[in-house]
């Protein structure tokens, strides 16, 4: 302890404010750099904040897709409703592409169609509460007259999530 | 600021100067009784007590009835610490009878050769005593030594006249003292001319004032107090405490690793800036964008609003009016119609009535013909709103 006194004496006041603002630096030096390792062994792709913003904000909009292993029953509910809506559906194409990016899919569905305008309208009012990822690509309707019923085609995108 | 203190001790009397700086210098002093270390330090305290000075330094100078030298042949300069104090209570004990007694003190950094003896409980006494009333010993140097320091005196004999006393320091070009004398005068006898005819040199210098003769020594030497602080020539008992020139290698390498430090800090996060910061891979990033223009057109894709065409076209029609023909086609923004009606007054009817919806824009008839029974069948043709159309390109789906 003398011994220390004796040294702290010596250096004097200026060596000891000088030793101390050196081993300060150094210790805020050595503390960023293992804080800079620390997160480059935590995430080494270095995420930007940028880009974990637009992965949450990809997220987040996925959610809200029905998954695509319920492409099966999106189809059945889809012919269920247009039962219900009296409008009948004679038969369907179904062809499914993956979207840019992998995250999606879309089914492309060719429906012809045969029912009254009030049958179509419901149907419509049906999928819009029931499948809300469904957008309609095109649609062909004809009738010969006004007392008779449509038929023609309709042609649905249907999009599914493909990752879990 | 504290102010500084001058302690200095004669043969026959003791005096105080303090009120350095802007203050006013008060000086008293007070013969010794009995000269002995004990009256030494009772006359110490009488006169601190009666000056009562503030926060100060104290510089304590000891004449040559309390203060011994003895200048030194080092064999070697590069003695290591122990070897010097072994060397120098070997030289001592030739000329003092207690060596164990007195504080010996060689010279660490300036006069190199020259040594110092004071009595260990002089310097104890001191330094309790000044302490014990807030004060700060700085300095305890021989008398000749303090003048020294402020007369800088080169290649000549220095004398330090002191009373019944005087003291002869023999110095070379540089300052270093060669040899160190200290005698009683004898009656009458001068002490210049004495050092004069001492032989060692032709040429002696007197240190301090010569005037005030009537005074104690110790009052003369509040003259030779250096105005800046002293310049130790390293036998401070005290000040041999502080950095020595030894030290200045620890402090240079003290600033050395601040400025390392400091270098350091400053550089190597801009140097990190500069290279290349570990980042998400190229790939990543790219699948990411093509993620988000896949959901920005599958998301403009749903909110086109397919389910007001198909009710306008279907339901909000003039009653006059029907749709025969229904043709929508949001990937080309185009839809067409054909109406069955009385007349091309319904037909604009029901232009007028579906443009009014906001959901289309341009439509104008481009055609007709008339049924069986007469009635006009009109066909419709114009644009759709509210559809992106490079939505559909988007969201169209790639090669699996």
């Amino acid at each position: 302890m003398t011994g220390l006194r004796f040294e702290l004496h010596r250096l004097g006041w200026l060596g000891v404010a000088l030793c101390l603002m050196a081993g300060l630096m150094v210790a805020g030096l050595v503390a960023s750099h293992l804080e800079a390792r620390r997160l480059a062994t935590v995430a080494p792709d270095d995420p930007t904040a940028a880009y974990a913003a637009r992965a949450r904000e990809i997220a987040t909009l996925l959610a809200h897709f029905p998954a695509a292993d319920s492409r099966e029953r999106q189809v059945a509910d889809l012919l269920d409703a247009a039962t219900a809506s009296r409008l009948e559906v004679v038969g369907g194409r179904y062809r499914q592409t993956p979207l840019e990016g992998r995250v999606l899919s879309r089914i492309e569905m060719t429906l012809p169609v045969a029912g009254d305008r009030l049958a179509v309208l419901r149907w419509v009012d049906a999928l819009a509460a029931q499948l809300p990822a469904l957008s309609l690509s095109r649609i062909s309707l004809n009738r010969a007259a006004v007392s008779e019923p449509f038929s023609g085609d309709v042609r649905l995108d249907l999009f599914l999530r493909d990752v879990p | 600021m504290s102010e500084r203190l001058l302690i200095a001790i004669d043969g026959s009397h003791v005096g105080v100067l303090c009120g350095g700086g802007r203050g006013t210098p008060r000086w008293r002093f007070e013969p010794l009784v009995g000269g002995n270390i004990d009256s030494v330090l009772d006359a110490v305290a009488t006169l601190l007590d009666a000056l009562q000075p503030g926060p100060a330094t104290a510089i304590v100078w000891l004449g040559s009835a309390w203060a011994r030298l003895l200048c030194l042949d080092w064999p070697d300069s590069a003695l290591g610490r122990d070897e010097r104090t072994a060397l120098l209570q070997h030289h001592w004990s030739a000329v003092l009878p207690d060596v164990a007694a007195w504080q010996l003190r060689v010279a660490e950094r300036g006069a190199q050769r020259l040594s110092a003896a004071v009595p260990g409980a002089l310097v104890d006494g001191l330094q309790h005593a000044l302490t014990q009333r807030g004060l700060r010993p700085a300095s305890l140097l021989p008398a000749i030594c303090g003048a020294l320091a402020a007369a800088d005196v080169r290649d000549a004999t220095a004398l330090l006249d002191e009373g019944d006393r005087a003291t002869l320091l023999r110095l070379d070009a540089r300052g270093e003292p060669l040899a160190a004398i200290s005698r009683r005068k004898r009656d009458g006898e001068e002490a210049l001319r004495w050092a004069t005819e001492a032989g060692w040199n032709g040429r002696a210098a007197r240190l301090g004032a010569a005037a005030g003769a009537d005074l104690p020594p110790c009052a003369r030497w509040t003259a030779m107090v250096p105005a800046a602080n002293e310049r130790f020539i390293g036998l401070d008992a005290w000040a041999s405490e502080r950095p020595r020139r030894r030290d200045w290698l620890w402090l240079g390498s003290g600033a050395a690793a601040l400025a390392m430090a400091g270098a350091a800090t400053v550089l190597l996060p801009a140097a990190t800036d500069s290279a290349p910061a570990p980042r998400i891979s190229e790939s990543r990033m790219a699948l990411v964008a093509q993620q988000t223009r896949a959901l920005n057109g599958v998301t403009s894709r749903l909110e086109t609003p397919w389910q007001a065409w198909l009710r306008d076209c279907l339901l909000e029609l003039p009653a006059e009016s029907g749709v025969l023909q229904l043709d929508i086609d949001p990937q080309q923004r185009r839809i067409k119609l054909v109406l069955d009606t009385a007349d091309f007054a319904a037909v604009e009817a029901v232009i007028a009535r579906l443009e009014a919806s906001g959901h289309f824009a341009g439509l104008r008839s481009t055609g007709h013909d008339r049924d069986s029974a007469g009635r006009l069948r009109a066909v419709v043709e114009g644009g759709l709103l509210g559809v992106d159309a490079e939505a559909f390109s988007t969201a169209a789906g790639v090669a699996p």
